[in-house]
């Protein structure tokens, strides 16, 4: 396994809101484009009508996506405002079971699984639900796209001993990598060329997710598996033990 | 004529299945480099079409490893993708089209597929 936390920030990418803006564009380019392939699709009249519903749908769930990506990058600018800063103690299976909720219908028209389960029963956590909301969603979006179909994608808390910290981590099950391909993939690791970025995309989804982390004390981190990737959010575990 | 899509998206690549179907192809999916040289080690194909970004090696490494095999090198590849790579950057690999996934039209990947091919015989 290879642990990393996520180098990219503003400062480190040489950037900027031009980088940020030039993240979001491209992060987007796909979505819109496929929502246009398929409306053409849709308009020359080639399709029967059980493909023109699917298509639909697809469009649905592609638009609701990208808006949440676009809802958290303006969240982002807003991070020093009352309404975010305030951390509360949450517990993070009643989040993980609500995002899960939230994104299903995108992972069931892909065929594909998410589940959520928990070691031991967690802590609470000091958080800020929505940002924590949106870092998961981030997290969960990210590992849609590296995931074999048959295999969950899992919400997976963990507790420290010390019952200091909470790991909610992300696993997904990509495609196994060589050994050899992985070595040398490690060996090229470094603060500009981030592991943490899958190829697909440019990181937007993890950089907002970072930023919500960080914004929370929170510390936002990969660990890379032989056939796919665990991203983790650690989180201070609250004083209070439950809530009543 | 036997077509291969390399697309890890698996929408996009339902799209471009249904369009190069419809156009009398026959065609197989992999959504990793890997899977499609598992493909293309089992049968023979006459033409690729090929996204550049994808998990664990990307298309520009495909692309490479294709080059390195005599009977693969023929293979007349079409990239559709959403990057900037162009024409040119690509031409050192001998890629016969490069398409941008946000302007293409539909039937067109389906329509340089053909020409692809044909120009492969003459």
């Amino acid at each position: 396994m290879v642990s990393e936390g996520l180098p990219f920030r503003d400062s480190e990418g040489g950037g900027s809101h031009l980088s940020g803006l030039l993240m979001a564009a491209h992060e987007l380019k796909g979505p819109l484009s496929l929502m246009r392939q398929m409306a053409n699709r849709i308009e020359r009249g080639d399709a029967s009508s059980e493909e023109v519903r699917e298509l639909a749908r697809r469009i649905g769930l592609i638009g609701s996506r990208s808006q949440h990506l676009v809802n958290d990058l303006t969240l982002s600018r807003r991070l020093d405002t009352p309404e975010f800063t305030e951390l509360e103690p949450i517990d993070p299976v009643s989040v993980c079971l609500e995002i899960a909720g939230e994104i299903e219908p995108l992972f069931r028209e892909r065929q594909r699984q998410i589940e959520v389960s928990h070691r031991r029963k967690p802590v609470l956590v000091v958080a800020n639900r929505r940002l924590l909301g949106s870092v998961l969603y981030q997290l969960a979006d990210n590992a849609l796209n590296y995931s074999d179909p048959g295999r969950p994608v899992s919400f997976v808390t963990t507790v420290a001993r010390d019952l200091s910290s909470v790991d909610i981590s992300v696993r997904d099950y990509g495609p196994a990598v060589p050994a050899r391909i992985r070595r040398g993939l490690t060996a090229s690791t470094n603060h500009f060329q981030p592991l943490s970025r899958r190829p697909e995309s440019s990181g937007l989804g993890l950089y907002i997710a970072r930023e919500f982390a960080d914004s929370m004390g929170a510390k936002l981190g990969v660990i890379r598996h032989r056939d796919g990737a665990s991203f983790y959010i650690r989180l201070r575990g609250s004083t209070q033990m439950s809530l009543v | 004529m036997k077509l291969l899509i390399v697309e890890d998206n698996d929408w996009q690549a339902d799209l471009l299945k249904r369009e190069c179907a419809e156009s009398g192809f026959e065609v197989s999916v992999a959504n990793n480099a890997f899977a499609a040289m598992e493909l293309l080690d089992a049968q023979p194909f006459d033409v690729i079409v090929l996204d550049i970004m994808l998990p664990g090696s990307n298309g520009l490494a495909l692309l490479h490893e294709l080059r390195s095999y005599p009977d693969l090198a023929q293979i007349p590849v079409i990239v559709v993708t959403s990057s900037s790579v162009t024409d040119q950057n690509l031409a050192p690999y001998g890629v016969f089209r490069v398409l941008d996934k946000g302007t293409i039209d539909s039937g067109e990947v389906a329509s340089w597929a053909r020409k692809a091919v044909a120009n492969g015989r003459t």
